[in-house]
């Protein structure tokens, strides 16, 4: 046996170690032992276990460091805490202070806080036995009993309405929610018709005292208590409206809700319109412990948090007042077009919307496999893709289901397919709908994830949506080949070309594909995650994909337009869609084709719009308005690593990693055919014809085809068929009308438009910016080495070999360009000139149209005299 | 509130961490940084298995050597989650450098002290065979942004309330 074990054994057999705690409990005091322990140890020195992680160290924590081990109480936290009493007689200003405190704590838990870090610091809300008299009116402490506990047990009923929420999962936990502590029983102490009966004598207290009060200070509390007591009340009964059970079990609990959130909205606006006396509360010493963790040991220790100020609270409580009242309009929804819609709208909205709000919306979609409460996810996506394929293929298939005789002898073309087994047709498209069920779900789940969530999830599921499209590659060919019978020339070869065959099923799946990548890009302009120099890159991907996406939908048209009518051979009994629920119902040609139409108008404005961005990123850049930060950045003094590192980053190799960095989620789909690096190039070369006025003014003219086609085709679309676009449009006509009204304005400078580096083909541009880079950085590396030379003496002469080494490079390589640098200089000079009459304020987001950017160009000096 | 005197002119060098008292005035110099400490676990999870990771700045103030930078860093295996393109498709794993955290004295800076860190933490972990380095800034640290861009870093994605204030931060990578 060691020494250590025989110590330990020993300190283990010392009973004077042992003591008790109140709740029974039996603690061992291991100070000595630990002492033992370390005795051998170096400083410093770390002993672990293979499995110790970062996370593990980041999480580990010093006990009795105040600074990191939460249940720590100094003596100043003591005296705080003794100054709580529980039986002492609040007033009226002190029930105020704490509602408002509480009702800050709860928004604050509410924006992800742990209710440790909230709620919990309330010795009201936590103690261990509730005074007798609660809720009664004869109770001698009215303040606490009457009132501020009543309106604890409906704050604590509120929040177990979340909480209930909040364990179905849908929103994250440590980003959204905190799971480390939970609700205690406390919560569930009194029913919900209890809680509003106390609240009822609390109301009725609460105007006795205001009519009868003395003390007008009293009385004034009073009325603010009143409002938020009120609010309270109709907050509570929007939770339980809107909670999903609820939703469910009575169908008048939709409209109930919405009335409960109008009722509380107009409360609140009223509430907030009322003067603010910062006077009339009166803080209540002791009553909050922020140090309350130490309370619960089972619970993870969190630091405390700072709440929210009452303008942030409030400000929350609005916000989710809001967010709720998205659910109505969701339960609403009667396509799945504007099902997209409405989750594309709710995933842009900023700030997003709280965890709470996300998550009902997700349990209100999905919940134990019943879209919007009532449909089963398979009808859902086969609606969905009815939407986008048209009636054609599910016709065939119905009428196949319903008289699979009568069909057979009234087509011969499908005849052959009732030959192999008739309910193979449909076993085979129901299983391809239970896959693409699956996906269509996550999808409208990660919508309400929170927005960088949104982004990553989005690009990690592409992979399976790109599955999903070969899957349904098969199932339309195989349909092809069955449904065109043996007459049908080489119906193997023809089923793999689009031209013979609709497919229809990844006709869909394709568009939804597209539109995940679309999402994919523009999330990243919202989220900031692109830099100016990579704009160009951003926006030319993003124009090829939407090019693609037109190209698709235009097909769809065409081949949906020339099959129309074909199915009447094949449609039996007419449904009785009166009786179905929306997702059941028949789509015609004419609706499809009308779904079409307006995603055609909302691709190609899209499309155009990032040409345009494309076209002036690429211009600005080609100028020298946007410098890549390593070529900006005043890098004086900066060591020699430093320098070389930076420059290594304008090579070619180094923009390809970059590029595939930025694109890997692309680059393994099958379709879209992947944008290479050499391919961009060639892209980026044909630009290289235009000058940068022409790139500008080509921009302009397609920022107005996209604006008119918004203006000209969008109008008739929205009147036909609301489906939740007009936000969409309206986003993409301030884009175009924005950027338009910023490029007139620099056209209109003649001292910038008749700049000569403006005239200068792209090509020529970029090599006399790599050159003036490079010669920028050749400057300050001399810089560089002037500062190094106060180094160490040995150090210095190393550097000074180096420093000859590379002074004879340099020369050479100054010969050998000189001629060209003159011209580069040339084409400084005239940038500068630009520059001078030009300030480009850096092109940002905005909250009209967060996914876009909005370039912007301040004339501030106009050369040629002409003023602007 | 005093303002820190500059030590502007004073040479710079750098060393690499050997021992414990190397890194308690490192420790210092991050702390003054943070709003929450980290424990000095944290600390010693990465210097003790990656002291070549460690890097100081020193400069002499008066007659003594004063810590006034210092990045600290790992290397180690990563799972790949992702087919990207760019890694062979048959590797699992990869070798990916992170710094977990970067620090320079409030009267050194503007003098490259952290970029120079920077670009010898990459150089050594490039050498120990890193794939790719990654690192998390927060969103309104536009200087500590500025930098890590400025030698090639892009932002990768942002992390939705990744500090303990609330603040979202962004993942950064660098491609070697």
């Amino acid at each position: 046996m060691s020494r250590l074990e025989d110590d330990q054994q020993r300190h283990t057999r010392s009973s004077s170690l042992v003591s008790r705690d109140t709740h029974g409990n039996e603690w061992l005091d291991i100070t000595e032992l630990m002492t033992l322990g370390t005795s051998e140890l170096q400083v410093g020195e770390l002993l672990k276990p293979e499995s110790m992680t970062l996370y593990t160290a980041l999480t580990s924590m010093e006990v009795m460091e105040p600074r990191l081990d939460m249940g720590m109480l100094t003596e100043e936290d003591k005296i705080e805490i003794s100054k709580w009493d529980l039986d002492r007689v609040l007033t009226l200003r002190e029930v105020l202070w704490i509602t408002e405190k509480l009702f800050y704590c709860e928004m604050t838990w509410h924006n992800s806080a742990s209710l440790l870090q909230t709620l919990y610091m309330c010795n009201y809300f936590t103690v261990q036995e509730v005074p007798p008299l609660v809720g009664c009116r004869r109770a001698e402490n009215c303040g606490r009993d009457v009132v501020l506990f009543p309106m604890i047990f409906a704050l604590g009923a509120c929040c177990l309405q979340v909480w209930m929420e909040y364990l179905k999962e849908n929103v994250y936990a440590e980003e959204d929610v905190h799971f480390g502590s939970q609700p205690v029983e406390f919560f569930r102490q009194f029913s919900h018709s209890q809680v509003v009966d106390m609240l009822d004598t609390a109301r009725l207290y609460l105007k006795e005292t205001q009519e009868t009060c003395d003390d007008p200070r009293e009385q004034a509390a009073a009325a603010v208590l009143l409002d938020y007591l009120e609010m309270r009340v109709v907050w509570l009964k929007s939770l339980v409206y809107l909670s999903v059970d609820y939703l469910t079990e009575d169908p008048g609990a939709l409209d109930r809700s919405s009335e409960c959130l109008k009722e509380l909205q107009t409360k609140h606006k009223e509430f907030l319109l009322k003067p603010v006396d910062p006077e009339l509360a009166v803080a209540v010493a002791g009553c909050f412990d922020p140090k309350c963790m130490r309370k619960y040991p089972s619970m993870a220790p969190v630091k405390p948090r700072p709440l929210l100020t009452h303008q942030q609270s409030h400000q929350a409580f609005d916000a989710l007042i809001k967010g709720l009242s998205l659910i109505h309009p969701l339960l609403q929804a009667e396509s799945v077009e504007e099902l997209i819609n409405f989750f594309a709208d709710f995933a842009n909205r900023q700030p997003t919307p709280l965890p709470f709000v996300r998550s009902l919306v997700v349990s209100v979609f999905l919940t134990n496999d019943s879209v919007l409460l009532r449909h089963s996810p398979v009808a859902f996506i086969k609606r969905a893709i009815r939407e986008i394929s048209g009636p054609y293929v599910w016709d065939v298939l119905e009428c196949i289901e319903r008289e699979p005789m009568q069909f057979a002898s009234r087509s011969k073309r499908f005849a052959q397919m009732l030959g192999q087994d008739p309910m193979m047709a449909l076993s085979r498209v129901d299983g391809f709908c239970q896959e693409a069920a699956r996906n269509l779900m996550d999808w409208f789940r990660t919508m309400c994830q929170n927005a960088p969530r949104q982004r990553r999830i989005s690009l990690k599921y592409l992979a399976s949506w790109d599955v999903l499209q070969g899957d349904a590659e098969e199932l339309d060919a195989w349909f092809y080949v069955v449904s065109c019978g043996p007459e049908s020339r080489q119906p193997e070869e023809e089923s793999l070309n689009p031209a013979f065959n609709p497919f229809w099923f990844s006709s869909w799946t394709y568009h939804m594909k597209l539109l995940l990548m679309e999402n994919g890009l523009q999330a990243g302009v919202r989220l900031d995650l692109y830099l100016d120099y990579e704009l160009p890159l951003i926006y030319g991907y993003s124009a090829q994909i939407l090019q693609s996406h037109f190209d698709h939908l235009r097909r769809m048209q065409t081949m949906i337009a020339s099959k129309a009518g074909q199915n009447s051979l094949f449609v039996g009994k007419p449904q009785a869609d009166l009786h179905v629920g929306w997702v059941r119902r028949r789509v015609g040609d004419s609706a499809c084709l009308q779904h079409l139409a307006r995603w055609l108008v909302f691709i190609e404005t899209q499309c155009q719009l990032a040409t345009a961005l494309w076209l002036v990123s690429h211009a600005c850049d080609r100028l020298g308005i946007t410098r890549a930060p390593w070529a900006r950045r005043r890098l004086q003094g900066a060591s020699l690593e430093v320098l070389e590192f930076c420059q290594k980053q304008e090579s070619l190799e180094s923009q390809a990693v970059r590029f595939a960095l930025r694109f890997r989620s692309f680059s393994r789909l099958n379709s879209p055919t992947p944008l290479t690096f050499a391919g961009w190039m060639t892209t980026v070369g044909q630009l290289d014809e235009s000058s940068a006025s022409e790139l500008f003014v080509h921009a302009s003219r397609t920022l107005g085809k996209a604006r008119k086609t918004l203006d000209e085709q969008c109008g008739n679309l929205i009147q036909s068929d609301s489906g939740g676009w007009q936000t969409k449009y309206q986003e993409l006509r301030y884009v175009a009308v924005a950027n338009a009204v910023a490029l007139a304005k620099l056209q209109a400078a003649p001292a910038a438009m008749q700049c000569s580096a403006l005239k200068v083909p792209g090509s020529q541009a970029l090599v006399f910016r790599q050159m003036l880079v490079e010669m920028q950085l050749g400057e300050l590396k001399n810089q560089a080495d002037k500062n190094q030379a106060t180094l160490s003496k040995s150090k210095a002469k190393r550097e000074k070999k180096k420093k000859k080494r590379r002074a004879a490079k340099q020369e050479q390589e100054e010969q050998e360009q000189d001629a060209k640098s003159s011209m580069a200089a040339e084409w400084l000079a005239a940038t500068d000139s630009l520059g001078a009459s030009v300030a480009w304020s850096c092109c940002e987001t905005s909250p009209h149209a967060p996914k876009w950017h909005q370039f912007s160009f301040a004339i501030t000096k106009d050369n040629s005299g002409q003023g602007n | 509130m005093s303002t820190p005197e500059p030590l502007q002119n004073a040479p710079i060098s750098y060393m690499t961490y050997e021992k414990e008292t190397d890194l308690l005035p490192a420790i210092k110099l991050i702390e003054c940084d943070l709003s929450e400490p980290y424990s000095i676990y944290t600390y010693r999870f990465f210097v003790h298995q990656w002291p070549q990771l460690c890097i100081l700045a020193h400069t002499e103030e008066g007659e003594k050597t004063s810590c006034v930078g210092v990045i600290i860093c790992k290397i180690e295996e990563h799972r790949r989650r992702m087919m990207d393109g760019y890694f062979a498709d048959d590797r699992e794993v990869l070798m990916r450098g992170y710094i977990g955290m970067v620090a320079v004295d409030k009267r050194c800076r503007g003098r490259g002290i952290g970029r120079t860190l920077v670009a010898m933490a990459v150089e050594r972990m490039r050498e120990a065979g890193a794939e790719e380095i990654t690192l998390e800034a927060e969103t309104g640290n536009r200087g500590a942004l500025a930098m890590y861009e400025a030698m090639g870093f892009i932002r990768e994605k942002r992390l939705y309330r990744y500090y303990i204030s609330g603040a979202d931060a962004y993942r950064l990578k660098l491609w070697l």
